[in-house]
């Protein structure tokens, strides 16, 4: 028997990870509230409360609550009239839903590398992927953390195309002190059950355009304009008034819930800093915000003596600290071959692995998140020194594992 | 509701979504039953679980549900529009006959007034243009066995009011396997890892719990009483205005009198919430859009000649008693 948990040890880490969703008796309230107003369907006074709060949250001019994070993303791509023929340029670090949504519209997903400092998309491999029929790019906000937004936003302007911000991850982010939603033409919020702001299933879409929001309004309205006339493509990718009533209380509980988020993750860098086989994702000050949905790192396999990133891992896992090693580039999957993928775009995506090295290194070797269904990083700060004591623990007798 | 506020789990696929899918299956009498977060969601996701797309053609009727061809027209396929069966206030057999192409994909059905029309004519012209049918109950809810799948809607409007939500439900367990895999973000029924995702080009239209455990509730209360809408529509009626059929929060009339906006407006000014509820949908400006052409790589949608249409336009009267 050896040290390590992986090999029949005591497994360090014997935290209790902060449950998620948390609700109270003000979620029940409010759920009553609905129940006694009769009226549960969509549009009504707590979907309508919801978006000025969640706008104002942004900085942005308006927020339409939708069904989930997925097909916000395909409601902004229709309400800007991108389709068939078009290309959009995605990063393959990111979930199912980046590129489901293009595909859903009929437009072409083009991929590009992602920058290893924020694991959002690189400026330079974008630059090089846009061409005459690129409508717009979706940087994605892993795990929260912004993309450098100074960069991309001043690239898409003058490339003139569109930014739409995938901040499925990203609630509450900020940069440079403004709201993550209010950059670019418009972008993706998802309240699933894990994320940090959630209804069970939900998403948002924030925009200052005004045209984009009356767009996107009326599809909702199954296509009906003012004068009551079918001009637009209808949808009905609504939420009821039992998931908008829930984001109206769990968005009173937010504000001290990102901050504590924010100080256990300054605690966890700390610690990883003094390690040499794993770190953070670099600093930026102009993050002003941190949404962290959960806590991203990179992984050194160079310093672990022989060992897999997969393996080092495993061996965390063992120990009781929930580690994954995140996306599988989409760009591997079969959706990207699949014949209603050359149906719906009218063609094929383009796959060339040279062209995204950072996406494949971060894959095979690099990267990692802290991720479960409890919310580790709302945890109290002796269990955030658990995780910590476990890497040390793990790298100390990491010959156990060769 | 309190019992899923403090289960933890709120969303993705939990113990009263399953709870629901099984319910639903049983009350419309089908094997398999699956809850999403619209109707709408569910046409399209089940559009594209049978591989429906650009470039392919459904038939639907121009009056009815608008859900039908703009479902259509989001996953990049032509709505070709037919006619009605006026008597029946249900799609005309003999218009879906004319309307076949070879891109007809599939033809859907809206029992909108309660008839879905002739389903064993339909099935059989399905089957020997091995074309799909599809079968829309909208709000009502109506139990036939012969389509590929059906679709209701069971949100805010409906007798088993969720709120925002829809269902559907099929016989066939490779059409349940795929547009489960669409609605969950690509993932099977059987799949084990939620990261690992991608064998189907899936979207989210998974329905929250809070409306998943309203279903198992609502359908065992429910109870299908017209016999009061029943006493009030007629009430109103008169020599030029006939009920036709009755539901349970509302009535089909028929006008026959010289102009129905007229006589709208004038149910309305007495406090008498109705309306003409349907439009002849092939003449909306979205058919004829730029967007729509983009869409569906097609050259938008001709006015064509409907005569049970525009009879339904100009005596086709809903009154609501809800």
């Amino acid at each position: 028997m050896g040290v390590l948990a992986i090999n029949g040890g005591e497994p360090l880490c014997k935290a209790s990870f902060f449950r998620w969703p948390y609700a109270t008796e003000s979620d029940a309230n409010v759920l009553e509230e609905v129940k006694k107003s009769g009226y549960y369907g969509s549009f009504g006074i707590q979907s309508r409360t919801f978006s000025e709060r969640f706008a104002a949250l942004n900085g942005a001019k308006y927020c339409i609550p939708v069904s989930n994070g997925t097909q916000s993303l395909e409601l902004i791509m229709r309400g800007l009239g991108i389709g068939v023929g078009d290309e959009v340029i995605i990063q393959g670090y990111t979930f199912i839903a980046t590129l489901s949504s293009i595909i859903y519209v009929g437009a072409t997903p083009v991929f590009c590398d992602i920058d290893l400092d924020t694991y959002s998309m690189s400026v330079e491999s974008v630059r090089k992927k846009i061409t005459p029929r690129t409508k717009a790019i979706i940087p994605v906000y892993v795990s929260g953390r912004p993309a450098d937004l100074d960069a991309l936003v001043e690239l898409a302007e003058e490339k003139g195309i569109y930014l739409i911000g995938d901040a499925a991850q990203a609630v509450g982010a900020e940069w440079r002190g403004r709201g993550i939603g209010s950059y670019g033409i418009a972008a993706s919020f998802s309240f699933q059950n894990t994320k940090n702001l959630t209804c069970g299933e939900g998403g948002a879409i924030t925009t200052n355009s005004d045209e984009l929001y009356y767009n996107i309004m009326n599809m909702l309205n199954m296509g009906k304009d003012k004068d009551g006339k079918y001009s637009f493509l209808g949808v009905d990718y609504n939420i009821s008034e039992w998931q908008a009533g829930i984001l109206n209380t769990q968005l009173d509980k937010f504000p001290e819930q990102l901050e504590k988020r924010n100080e256990n993750a300054r605690i966890l860098d700390e610690y990883l800093s003094e390690f040499d086989f794993v770190s953070p994702l670099k600093e930026d000050p102009r993050i002003t915000k941190n949404a962290y949905h959960f806590y991203t790192f990179r992984v050194h396999e160079e310093k672990l003596k022989g060992v897999t990133r997969d393996q080092f891992l495993n061996a965390l896992n063992h120990e009781g600290v929930p580690v994954v090693m995140g996306y599988t580039p989409l760009y591997h999957t079969n959706v990207v071959k699949s014949e209603y993928t050359k149906k719906q775009i009218q063609g094929k995506i383009k796959v060339d692995l040279k062209d995204y090295p950072n996406t494949e290194y971060a894959y095979k070797h690099e990267s990692a998140w802290i991720y479960s269904s409890d919310h580790i990083l709302l945890s109290e700060p002796s269990d955030i020194k658990l995780i910590a004591d476990s890497f040390k623990k793990v790298y100390d007798n990491i010959e156990e594992l060769l | 509701m309190r019992e899923v506020l403090f289960s933890g789990r709120w969303g993705t696929i939990s113990p009263k979504s399953v709870e629901a899918q099984a319910a639903i299956a049983e009350f419309m009498e089908r094997k398999h039953g699956l809850c999403l977060h619209s109707a709408n969601a569910a046409l399209e996701a089940l559009l594209r679980s049978l591989d429906i797309g650009y470039g392919d053609e459904v038939v639907v009727a121009s009056y009815g549900n608008a859900m039908d061809s703009m479902a259509v027209s989001c996953i990049g396929a032509k709505p070709v529009f037919c006619d009605i069966d006026y008597d029946r206030c249900t799609i005309s057999v003999e218009s879906v006959k004319e309307s076949i192409t070879e891109k007809t994909k599939a033809v859907i059905v809206n029992s909108y007034a309660g008839d879905c029309g002739d389903l064993d004519e339909l099935s059989r012209i399905c089957k020997d243009n091995n074309m799909y049918l599809i079968e829309n109950v909208g709000d009502e809810i109506v139990i036939n066995k012969q389509p590929t799948a059906t679709v209701m809607d069971i949100g805010a409007k409906s007798s088993l009011n969720t709120g925002v939500a829809g269902a559907l439900v099929t016989a066939i367990d490779d059409v349940y396997n795929a547009f489960y895999a669409y609605h969950n973000c690509g993932r099977s029924p059987f799949a084990t890892d939620n990261l690992k995702v991608q064998d189907f080009v899936g979207g989210n239209m998974r329905i929250a719990e809070w409306q998943s455990s309203l279903v198992a509730f609502n359908i065992e209360k429910y109870e299908y009483k017209t016999e009061e809408t029943e006493r009030l529509a007629k009430e109103l009626e008169n020599e030029s205005f006939k009920v036709m059929r009755v539901f349970h929060d509302r009535a089909l009339f028929v006008y026959n009198g010289s102009n129905i906006d007229d006589y709208v407006t004038l149910l309305n000014k007495k406090g008498i919430k109705a309306d003409k509820r349907f439009t002849a949908m092939h003449k909306e400006p979205f058919f004829k859009s730029d967007y729509f052409k983009k869409l569906t790589g097609s050259n938008g949608i001709n006015d064509v000649d409907l005569p049970g249409v525009e009879k339904a336009l100009s005596s086709f009267l809903w009154v609501y008693f809800d």
